[in-house]
């Protein structure tokens, strides 16, 4: 696809997002709006795995940080959601820095296991802190002011949500609430979606692919490893926590069982499977695997965590790639056709290597 | 006036003596050709410069600098660029993209600049015109934007080249850059060389095995032998150093 082609698809799918808010149900509105807010951390999770090599089972702890972060300082504090939003991110990027460090010094499967161990001990942070974070039960935006059951909020010490509103449309919009959450979602996404693009195309986003590939050459190129990747780590739980401020100005709630190891997968499987090194990838990626909750019935939503493992087994056996690689090779070979067999060996630009698909271009 | 100048550098690898005070200077433009049978120490050299390796014993000094006070990713920006001896491209990047990676050090744009994208735009097209024009020089326009890998072995070892000159250096340092090529390769690059250096005025420090081509273009061959120098001159001297002969023959190779 060139250039050209690629913008107007772009605009075509930001009109068809604009409009259909318009017309769907709320349910519906409201699903695209979690499409987003996985699209978003996911894409945090494709620039550290996908383009820097860094694997994170952890990213859900990150989005939860995010979450939590706004929840608290809106309800606690009475912060505007924009305010909670940069307070959250510049946290998120602070701790992820933290974790970054450290990781200098273990990579691949022990980076893994330590992420994984960030993962499950998030929950367990949030439960022991829990005069600060509503404990196993989580804190809740109330949609109107007096709505709730007063009485109870105040045996559980959770009188001070009262009052407060949640993420609500401005009047001069003439918007209802889910339009107004999804359109605010879309600029953000679109936002991080661009700024991402544009730091993969260029001189920084070359290093981050050296170091994935061949740590020395880039080193010897003048890169600064270290820095890199610890300032990529923290980005990328930055993004995870842009993910965790729309989770919780969607969902109006955060409870600890929201931010668990199963997050973290389902981030990981939208990522490989829209293509971890791509840009438009962690958006496929979150489509579908938003569409897979939803066909699950609500009962039976373990089931869902198992067919995320599966399709992540599949999708690392069959097309490492993702969606996006897939259709690279596809488009390379008609290409390879089209050109009458001339030797451009572009198929090879999908890589084969699972955490190192074809990098996006 | 010499540009880079090894001084008694050690280096030990577990038992292993890699380098053992191993000393010589590289006159400033000219083609030094540093040679020694499998296991001198060779590419062991090439890392201690690169700042890949930690010498335990030694002095390094190039163009009045202290080497061993920096670190490895601060190298390229003093101008000495390398190729490796087993290749390192960077599979996930197109061929021009590799090279471009090359200009890293002498570009600038950390990443709020290359997030916003406004600032980093001009330099990017710059350095990309720079690549493409080395490219075509090597003659490797025609794979500009292929992916680096699964081209054939010689292609990529002329686009390793591309990227060390796109550092526009003031040292090359190259490491058989002629194995694997076939025997018209293997003279055209010698030539190759020489123009570079001709045209780009810098230094080279050639590791080769390769016989004729360091005899046919080296100004000054250092030989090698288990960590140590055991021999430094003109070719034609070192040519007929009965302690050169001695080690290639004593090696069989
Ligand atoms: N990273 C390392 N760890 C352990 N030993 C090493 C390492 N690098 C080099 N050596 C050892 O140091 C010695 C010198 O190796 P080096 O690669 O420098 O030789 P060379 O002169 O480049 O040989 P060749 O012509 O085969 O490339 C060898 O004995 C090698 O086994
Ligand atoms: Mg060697």
């Amino acid at each position: 696809m060139n250039t050209r082609v690629r913008w107007a698809l772009f605009v075509a799918v930001l009109v068809v997002a604009a409009v259909i808010p318009q017309i769907a149900a709320t349910g519906t509105v409201n699903r695209m709006s979690e499409i987003l807010w996985v699209a978003v951390a996911a894409l945090g999770l494709s620039l550290l795995t996908g383009f820097n090599g860094q694997i994170s089972l952890g990213h859900g702890a990150f989005l939860g940080l995010g979450a939590y972060t706004t929840m608290i300082l809106t309800v606690d504090y009475g912060v505007p959601f924009a305010a909670a939003g940069l307070v959250a991110v510049a946290l998120a990027f602070v701790v992820g820095v933290a974790v970054g460090l450290p990781a200098l010094r273990i990579t691949g499967v022990y980076l893994a296991l330590v992420t994984l161990g960030l993962a499950t001990l998030f929950p367990q942070i949030v439960v022991r802190f829990g005069t600060i974070t509503g404990g196993s039960v989580g804190r809740q935006l109330l949609p109107r002011p007096g709505y709730g059951d007063s009485e109870l909020l105040d045996r559980i010490g959770q009188r001070k949500f009262l009052g407060q509103a949640g993420f609500r449309a401005p009047a001069w919009t003439g918007l209802a609430d889910d339009q107004w959450r999804f359109y605010v979602f879309l600029v953000i996404a679109v936002v991080a979606f661009l700024l991402v693009r544009n730091l993969t195309r260029s001189r920084v986003g070359r290093g981050l692919v050296a170091i994935r590939d061949n740590e020395t050459a880039a080193e010897v190129a003048g890169v600064r490893v270290d820095r890199y990747k610890v300032v990529t780590f923290g980005l990328s739980a930055s993004l995870a926590a842009v993910g965790g401020w729309m989770f919780a100005v969607l969902n109006n709630q955060v409870s600890p069982t929201s931010f668990t190891i199963a997050l973290s997968i389902t981030l990981l499987v939208a990522a490989v499977l829209g293509g971890a090194a791509s840009i438009v990838g962690p958006l496929l990626g979150a489509a579908i695997v938003v569409s897979i909750r939803e066909a699950v019935p609500a009962d039976s939503q373990r089931f869902s965590q198992v067919a995320f493992g599966a399709v992540l087994i599949i999708v690392m056996l069959v097309a490492p790639g993702g969606v996006v690689g897939l259709y690279r090779t596809i488009e390379a070979r008609l290409r390879r056709r089209g050109a009458g067999g001339a030797s451009n060996d572009a198929a090879t630009s999908t890589s084969t290597r699972p955490d190192v698909p074809g990098v996006s271009r | 006036m010499s540009l880079l100048e090894v001084d008694g550098i050690g280096v030990r690898f577990g038992g292993v003596v890699a380098l053992d005070g191993l000393s010589f200077s590289i006159a400033d433009g000219e083609i030094c050709a540093l040679i020694g049978p499998n296991g001198a120490g060779k590419t062991t050299l090439f890392n201690v410069i690169s700042r890949l390796y930690e010498p335990s014993e030694g002095d390094l000094r190039y163009a009045g600098e202290d080497l061993l006070r920096l670190p490895a990713h601060a190298i390229a920006g003093l101008g000495i660029a390398r190729t490796f001896q087993n290749l390192a491209l960077v599979p996930g990047l197109s061929v021009v993209e590799n090279v471009m990676i090359g200009a890293h050090a002498r570009s600038e744009g950390g990443f709020l600049a290359c997030t916003l994208g406004f600032p980093a735009r001009r330099t990017e097209r710059r350095v990309r015109d720079d690549a493409l024009e080395l490219l075509d020089g090597l003659g490797l326009a025609a794979v500009a934007d292929h992916s680096a890998a699964g081209l054939p072995y010689g292609t990529l070892k002329r686009i390793e080249l591309a990227r060390a000159l796109a550092a526009r250096p003031r040292l090359l340092m190259l490491d058989e850059p002629a194995s694997g090529l076939t025997h018209g390769e293997v003279t055209e690059l010698g030539d190759t060389i020489r123009r570079i250096r001709d045209d780009h005025d810098l230094t080279v420090l050639l590791v080769e095995h390769h016989m004729g081509m360091v005899m046919g273009i080296s100004e000054h061959v250092v030989v090698m032998e288990f960590g140590r120098k055991i021999a430094d001159g003109d070719p034609s001297s070192v040519a007929q150093d009965p302690k050169v002969i001695q080690a290639y023959l004593g090696t069989g190779s």
